[in-house]
């Protein structure tokens, strides 16, 4: 796992929306983020807390209200005809649910060949179908078959061959695993990190989990109402959390072991809403630490000597 | 905040808990078939279940999707849809057999003998009508009290599920209503006319996981103050690790094995089983260098016709016998499995 320097950096990038009687919903607040060439970087966070809206600022399929993006070197936002194209190449996205991202009046080699033909030559198709079919773990009769004649797992391996398909050296991954059955999701687990390992891909891996996370990352980012409350490599996020958030996060997980009574620190309440955060700090509302000074002063991701970010005033 | 007890009128829960084992148990599945009517012809959901559920104890439904494990509970509501039926078998509750008994007898068993609770706290309430109505409607139908003690009891219940300010709630609409609280409504509703058995599907599935963690302690504290014993349907074989005393694992409509807890964890008898604890990731477990074990393949489709251990295909135990002979539960003391090699995978 040999990491290089930042591929895709977030500065700053706020994203809102309007919402109704105009207001405005914060999505994500200020996030500083670094991608590092080769790494796998786990983003973590309950729904609503922004990570997928972040996930898609970094490529552009979300505007940004301010900050900046750049992708080797470049601020994304800048980009026109080829090079935006040259950059949608190079940046590829795996989303949730592989029955809404299928065509499903195409069959698999039609699906693929779009993809294919944005960096290779019609004559390539063929083999370079059945060496994406094979990279993913389908059979090459697949090619012909249609996506309804196939199950979820399957179809995920579908979606990860045509994110392949234009050789791309990013891949956002977003939740690719949630909708699978236990024992399918291992399967996919599996495949995404030996083709990130085998193809030296960089990867965002987006998900709610936290015991997947861990397993795939090398680093984890923990995101709270849009905000990214701890950074920083992946063992150290979860056998020993600083913010009281992920210490929160990883208590509530249920530990597949019966002998194991989990010591439970249970989070009240819910995440307040995006539209109206709250002052301060946004998880002061249920942290346990919380005071007066947490409701004032917003506090940073700060760089601690033990090489993660914390945003917290108080841990 | 009413205490429970006082809630319920006396403390039965102590004396259901303790009841386990010695008298008729609560709920008896015995041998049961659900099948759906399809354009294909007759397709199999459940196949020959057998379950058996005491007082007070909580008995977890594991299984992928698939697996038939949702049919089951429609099965012991009297829910399934005009396409399901059940084609054989029985089900006693308390002793008596309730598939036996009139259409009316059985609408009156569901929410006093039994209720239950769904994955979609959204999809289960109606978008158009206030919390509030919804609850006082089934309270009023279902013990005929006037609108003004329904509305005491309905906020009782909001008080039991731990809503903050329960009176106001019962004058909110359901989207304006987090997940997780909507998910509480559901809760007190399936409680309002106090059940002996709680049927629970996948009730934290659509939840966050800080969220999951406030719903499980809920359920677990209600089990105990009022003595029900709970169905637990779920994939996540951690909430079967937090809330469950036993488990039985479902594959293709069928059970495939069945114990206590804590002795399937850590000795399962049956292939499957093995498979599903050692793929799931765990925070603590194998480090991320290391490949997950996963099962190979994926389950049958419904409907197909196996002659031999549905589970063969994928097993990484299977012999020749395993293929071409139907494999029979086995009991042995508090475990049962259906698995022809389970002594020398318990020995492995």
């Amino acid at each position: 796992m040999s990491q290089g320097k930042s591929i895709l950096q977030a500065q700053n990038v706020s994203v809102e929306f309007k919402a109704q009687g105009g207001r405005v919903l914060k999505a994500v607040t200020n996030v500083n983020l670094e991608l590092h060439r080769g790494e796998v970087l786990g983003l973590v966070g309950e729904s609503g807390s922004g990570k997928t809206t972040l996930g898609r600022a970094l490529i552009r399929l979300a505007d940004l209200s301010n900050g900046t993006v750049h992708f080797d070197g470049s601020d994304i936002s800048t980009l026109r005809r080829n090079d935006l194209r040259a950059f949608r190449r190079r940046v590829q996205i795996v989303f949730q649910d592989p029955y809404g991202s299928l065509n499903p009046r195409m069959n698999v080699g039609a699906i693929l060949e779009e993809a294919i033909t944005l960096t290779d030559s019609k004559e390539a198709v063929d083999a370079r179908t059945v060496e994406l079919l094979d990279l993913v773990g389908l059979p090459t009769e697949s090619r012909s078959r249609f996506p309804h004649e196939f199950s979820g797992g399957q179809r995920q391996r579908i979606c990860i061959a045509r994110a392949l398909a234009v050789r791309p050296e990013v891949i956002i991954a977003d939740e690719p695993v949630a909708a699978l059955d236990v024992s399918i999701q291992a399967q996919i687990v599996n495949l995404l990190q030996d083709l990130q390992r085998d193809l030296k891909l960089t990867m965002l891996f987006i998900a709610h989990d936290l015991a997947v996370v861990r397993h795939i990352s090398d680093r984890i980012a923990v995101m709270y109402l849009g905000r990214i409350m701890e950074v920083g490599p992946a063992n150290q996020i979860v056998f020993s959390p600083a913010h009281p958030y992920t210490q929160a996060l990883l208590s509530a997980i249920p530990v597949p072991d019966p002998t194991v009574k989990p010591n439970r620190q249970i989070l009240e309440g819910e995440l307040p809403s995006p539209i109206d955060p709250p002052s301060g700090c946004v998880f002061r509302t249920r942290c346990p630490l919380a005071d007066a000074a947490c409701a004032k002063q917003i506090p940073l991701l700060e760089a601690r000597s033990d090489g993660r970010m914390v945003a917290c005033l108080k841990a | 905040m009413i205490t429970l007890t006082s809630v319920i009128g006396n403390a039965l829960g102590d004396i259901y808990s303790f009841q386990m084992e010695s008298t008729t148990p609560l709920l008896h599945i015995e041998g049961i078939s659900t099948v759906f009517s399809t354009p294909e012809g007759e397709v199999k959901a459940v196949d020959g279940l057998n379950l058996v559920l005491h007082k007070g104890e909580t008995l977890a439904l594991v299984g992928e999707s698939g697996s038939g494990k949702s049919v089951t509970c429609l099965t012991i509501m009297g829910l399934l849809p005009s396409t399901g039926r059940v084609s054989e078998g029985k089900i006693w509750f308390e002793g008596r057999d309730i598939l036996q008994v009139s259409a009316k007898d059985r609408r009156r068993m569901c929410g006093s003998d039994m209720a239950m609770v769904f994955q979609e706290p959204m999809t289960s309430l109606n978008p158009l009508f206030k919390v509030g109505t919804q609850i006082i409607e089934f309270v009023r139908y279902r013990r005929g009290m006037t609108q003004e003690a329904a509305r005491k009891r309905a906020k009782e219940l909001l008080d039991m599920v731990r809503i903050p300010e329960a009176n106001d709630r019962l004058n909110s609409y359901p989207h304006e209503l987090s997940g997780g609280m909507r998910q509480r409504v559901m809760i007190a509703m399936a409680l309002a006319g106090n059940p002996k058995l709680l049927i629970a599907d996948e009730p934290t599935t659509a939840l966050d996981v800080t969220v999951q963690a406030q719903i499980l302690e809920l359920l677990r504290d209600l089990q105990k103050e009022l003595g029900m014993a709970m169905l637990f349907i779920t994939h996540d074989l951690g909430v079967v690790a937090e809330i469950a005393d036993r488990m039985c694992v479902m594959y293709a409509g069928q059970e495939v094995e069945n114990g206590p807890v804590i002795d399937v964890f850590s000795r399962p008898l049956m292939p499957y089983t093995a498979g599903l604890i050692r793929s799931v990731p765990t925070l603590t477990g194998s480090p991320a260098s290391e490949r997950l074990y996963t099962i190979p393949g994926q389950g049958p489709k419904p409907g197909m016709v196996l002659n031999g251990c549905a589970f063969a295909p994928r097993c990484d135990w299977v012999q020749e016998s395993c293929r071409n002979q139907k494999v029979a539960m086995e009991v042995a003391g508090n475990r049962s499995f259906r698995c022809l090699r389970a002594k020398e995978l318990a020995a492995s």
